[in-house]
């Protein structure tokens, strides 16, 4: 029979995650040996750690049967917070950040594909490490709960539930019958992708270490580079263009990327989110780069076009990579990035955020009772393109609005108790429920969030793990009723 | 295999389960938005909503990949209709399932046309001919039967284990392959000891079942003489119509319906029709329920039918078979006493599991109400695990499963120890889910 919850079946599961958190270090290893740097120990250690306490889990536990609604939500939830705790040891074993509350602000913030860091000299951490960071990008970004389906036999049945609640968006269609294969078809797609995007960039002039770490950390929508002036310090108009182009690919829906590869061209222009995503994107450049540009902030209009759609982009996908502080634009420019911050990417993207997808509903939602309140009797259905969307689902997006809003609330409050100033308070908390990276204030595109006080980085990192799995997952846990019996 | 399943009933969705626990691709059009949802987070199919035959799903790009369309809603004319959407659309095969239609000539469009009806009412009378059997299954063409039996208290088998039984019952062409204890089944081995009411799952051919009786108690020489059936469907006219060409029945009818009963006096002339309440002990007992050898509840509902069947039971009538369509139902019943259920998703599903060949696995099925497969497949040429004496590559195989008929040159053999599987054999294997897997490849 099924149990409401399984703790047994789930820990098995969770031991297999850190077996694979364990086993992926090796990679990280590698570089760290080949660039000869002091981090080799430390990713041993780390290593030994995690495959052997994963093994110790798998040991001593067993799947019973078939996982429940509530399991799946436990070993999302679980999985995470394990990954982001693993995922710190090699930071914290190298030596290279000294504290385990900064490791693990870095993890999760590379895991949830955030980009915000603690660190205040990037390119003195060794190779091997710098590669880790990129690489924890690229495993959260598609998820590895959705790697674990494609690849791991383990699961079974219950994983399109595990699927859904990774797989950022309000409703998850499946492209075959099988989640195992969607999964896998997702990371084809994916891994493909970031494979052009490397080449790319090594035509652009970078080196190979630093075309995979810039493609990990852009397919992802993650943010995180290996220099510390982040994509400026290459300043090369071509990789502008290069890594805005694939930002904007990493912030559309994968499922879009695939039906376009396998031939039907047309699948992005039938889809209205995809539309709606290009038309923000390119109006708020729009806006921006002739609201810097009229009040000379740049020189030529070409200039502020290059850094205007650069940084809308980035922000926009909540990728986070910076090549103009946007803290020296005009008060419009400033007040249209946290406002795309917000937005986000869309849904079944790697992108964070609360997905264009969502904003579409609530403003249509919001039109139709203007129009209810001159039509009292008419019946209107809330279309999107020419998909009705049911009302369970409106109401559940509703729900995620204001429950992203209030987080972002209570969080900027919490942070302004520590000591900070309102913008940064709100730009700190807003970037990390986002998973964007830089904010505003002082954690903006060219500080870092080093001089926050312990517990408020616990509180951030816990909030990027909340806003990367859509809130729901992580707050559900977090209720009475999961718990009890009934 | 890529399989689209029409209708979302009980049938289809058992379908959808057990095809996609096998490894097929499962694509469900429902109807009803409401079961859509409800079954996306259920199973690992893909569900697609859809009032009717629309055009933008019976398309090409959905149905040149299928290679099996399975129509099972609810009405009849729709299945076929959609099966020759289907069929033109691009799927390969195409089975229909019609209830109260005799459209058995529509056969170019449709591949396979099921009667639920007539599995459910061949196997009720597989199980009025063998009383002493629990369930019966019919395999190769029914040369071989697969039957399930109760052991009996009078039994001396009691309590001795499988390697002392077959010392005492040294039976040629009787393979025990199940035993279900409780709400187990176990693939049993030398050392498993009898308990009473262990339920055997037993091939054999036709000849030697009585000697499977003996060994588990019964004499061996029940005949069935007086059923009572109590039911107004389709169903009941079928199995009325049947055991009466037979002949040798004394059959009783009783419907809550009059007009249906009038239908039934019509059509069934050597039954006798009662219009009254089931339910109703003093007139069952009027009717001589206690003279009966069977009582049949075979109405569309389930708790109806559970409920008179325990009151046949309670009237000391100890043979009942009881319809239950709720196949979550189906293991509760021992625990109650109805030993012998039948259910027509199953017997559909099996019968369209039998037609489906999935690479080199020719049929499969589960046993009803258990975790084990039945799965029949031919042996490959390179396979490892030929020219082995059974007893000895039981010991390779894994442990929950087990050898249970080999089939060549077109006559099956049910095997002893010294037997050998030959490459190129078609052989019948029992096995728990988990296990099915590895056995296909020891073979496949």
């Amino acid at each position: 029979m099924v149990k409401t919850l399984n703790t047994s079946s789930v820990f098995h599961i969770l031991g297999y995650l850190i077996l694979l958190i364990g086993i992926m270090q090796l990679l990280p290893l590698g570089i760290s040996l080949l660039y000869k740097d002091s981090s080799s120990t430390g990713i041993i250690i780390s290593i030994v750690l995690s495959i052997l306490s994963g093994l110790l889990i798998i040991r001593f536990t067993k799947k019973e049967s078939e996982l429940s609604i509530r399991d799946g939500f436990l070993i999302v939830g679980l999985g995470w917070l394990f990954m982001a705790l693993y995922g710190a040891l090699p930071y914290f074993f190298s030596g290279s950040i000294t504290s385990f509350t900064d490791s693990f602000f870095e993890s999760m913030s590379g895991f949830t594909t955030t980009g915000a860091s603690i660190l205040t000299d990037i390119e003195a951490m060794p190779k091997g490490l710098l590669f880790w960071r990129a690489f924890t990008h690229w495993i959260g970004g598609m998820g590895i709960i959705v790697l674990s389906l494609a690849i791991l036999p383990i699961l079974g049945v219950g994983g399109m539930q595990l699927f859904k609640t990774e797989v950022p968006g309000p409703t998850t269609d499946k492209l075959t019958p099988r989640v195992k294969n969607t999964a896998k078809i997702l990371w084809i797609v994916y891994v493909g992708i970031t494979f052009v995007e490397v080449v790319f960039l090594l035509f652009g002039g970078m080196d190979l270490f630093d075309a995979i770490c810039h493609s990990f950390a852009t397919m992802a929508t993650g943010g995180f580079s290996t220099k510390n002036a982040s994509i400026k310090a290459f300043d090369s108009s071509y990789i502008d263009i290069v890594i805005t182009t694939f930002m904007f690919i990493a912030g559309a829906n994968f499922a879009l990327h695939y039906k376009f590869l396998i031939g039907k061209f047309n699948s992005y222009w039938k889809d209205f989110e995809f539309k709606t995503y290009l038309f923000i994107s390119l109006g708020v450049t729009f806006i921006i780069t002739f609201s810097n540009y009229l009040s000379g902030i740049f020189t030529s209009v070409f200039e502020s076009l290059r850094y205007g759609i650069f940084q809308t982009i980035s922000i926009g996908t909540t990728t986070g990579f910076v090549t103009s502080d946007y803290e020296q634009w005009t008060s419009l420019s400033q007040i249209l990035i946290l406002l795309i911050m917000f937005i986000g990417g869309s849904a079944g993207s790697t992108g964070g955020g609360m997905k264009v997808i969502r904003i579409i509903v609530v403003i249509k939602h919001s039109i139709i009772e203007l129009k209810k309140m001159l039509h009292p009797n008419a019946v209107i259905p809330l279309k999107i393109g020419k998909r009705i969307i049911p009302k369970e689902i409106t109401f559940s997006i509703m729900g995620f609005f204001l429950l992203y809003i209030s987080l972002f609330v209570i969080i900027s409050i919490f942070m302004t108790i520590l000591g900070l100033d309102i913008l940064t308070a709100a730009g700190a908390s807003a970037s990390c429920l986002g998973n964007i990276g830089p904010g505003l204030g002082n954690v903006g595109p060219t500080d870092n969030f080093a001089f926050i006080p312990d517990i408020g980085k616990w509180v951030l990192s816990i909030s990027m793990m909340v806003g990367r799995l859509e809130i729901y997952t992580i707050l559900v846990i977090l209720t009475r009723g999961f718990w009890r019996k009934r | 295999m890529n399989i689209i399943i029409y209708g979302a009933g009980k049938t289809g969705q058992y379908l959808a389960k057990i095809m996609s626990s096998k490894g097929n691709d499962i694509t469900l059009i429902e109807s009803n938005p409401v079961l859509c949802n409800k079954l996306r987070t259920l199973f690992d199919i893909s569900i697609i909503e859809s009032q009717g035959i629309k055009k933008d799903v019976f398309n090409r790009e959905l149905f040149s990949k299928c290679d099996l369309f399975i129509a099972v809603s609810s009405v009849d004319e729709m299945n076929i209709i959609s099966c020759s959407a289907a069929k033109k659309t691009g799927a390969k095969k195409t089975v229909a399932r019609i209830r109260n239609n005799d459209l058995d000539f529509m056969d170019e469009q449709i591949d396979l046309i099921i009667h639920p009806e007539k599995e459910l009412s061949r196997e009720l009378e597989n199980l009025l001919t063998y009383p002493s059997a629990v369930d019966v299954y019919e395999l190769y063409n029914r040369k071989i039967m697969l039957i399930s039996t109760l052991v009996s208290k009078n039994s001396d088998i009691v309590g001795k284990s499988l390697g002392e039984i077959s010392k005492l019952y040294p039976l040629n062409n009787v393979r025990i392959v199940v035993i279900e204890r409780g709400i187990k089944a176990h693939i049993p081995r030398g050392d498993f000891i009898v308990k009473e009411n262990d339920k055997f799952f037993v091939v054999s051919d036709r000849e030697h079942l009585k000697d499977i009786f003996k060994m588990t108690g019964y004499n061996g020489g029940e005949k069935t003489k007086n059923i009572m059936i109590h039911g107004n469907g389709k169903l009941v006219e079928t199995i009325g119509l049947e055991l009466e060409n037979r002949g040798g029945f004394n059959i009783k009818i009783i419907t809550e319906d009059e007009t249906r009963a009038e239908h039934f006096s019509e059509t069934l002339i050597n039954s006798l029709i009662v219009h009254c309440e089931a339910t109703d002990i003093n007139i069952l007992a009027a009717e001589g329920i206690i003279e009966m050898d069977f009582f049949l509840a075979l109405t569309e509902n389930d708790e109806t039918n559970i409920v008179t069947s325990l009151l046949a039971n309670h009237l000391k009538v100890n043979k009942t078979i009881t319809r239950i369509e709720k196949t979550d139902y189906i293991p509760i019943t021992r625990t109650i006493g109805l030993s012998r259920c039948v259910n027509s998703s199953i017997s559909t599903s099996n019968a369209i599991m039998r037609f489906v060949k999935h690479g080199k696995v020719l049929s499969s099925s589960t046993l009803k109400g258990t975790n084990v497969v039945m799965i029949t497949f031919q042996v490959s040429t390179d396979s490892k695990y030929v020219d082995i004496p059974l007893y000895e590559l039981q010991e390779k195989i894994p442990k929950d499963s087990i050898i249970g008929v080999i089939y060549r040159d077109s006559k099956p053999i049910v095997p002893s120890g010294n037997d050998i599987i030959k490459p190129g054999d078609e052989i019948t294997v029992f096995s728990e889910k988990t296990s099915l897997s590895k056995v296909e490849n020891m073979f496949g």
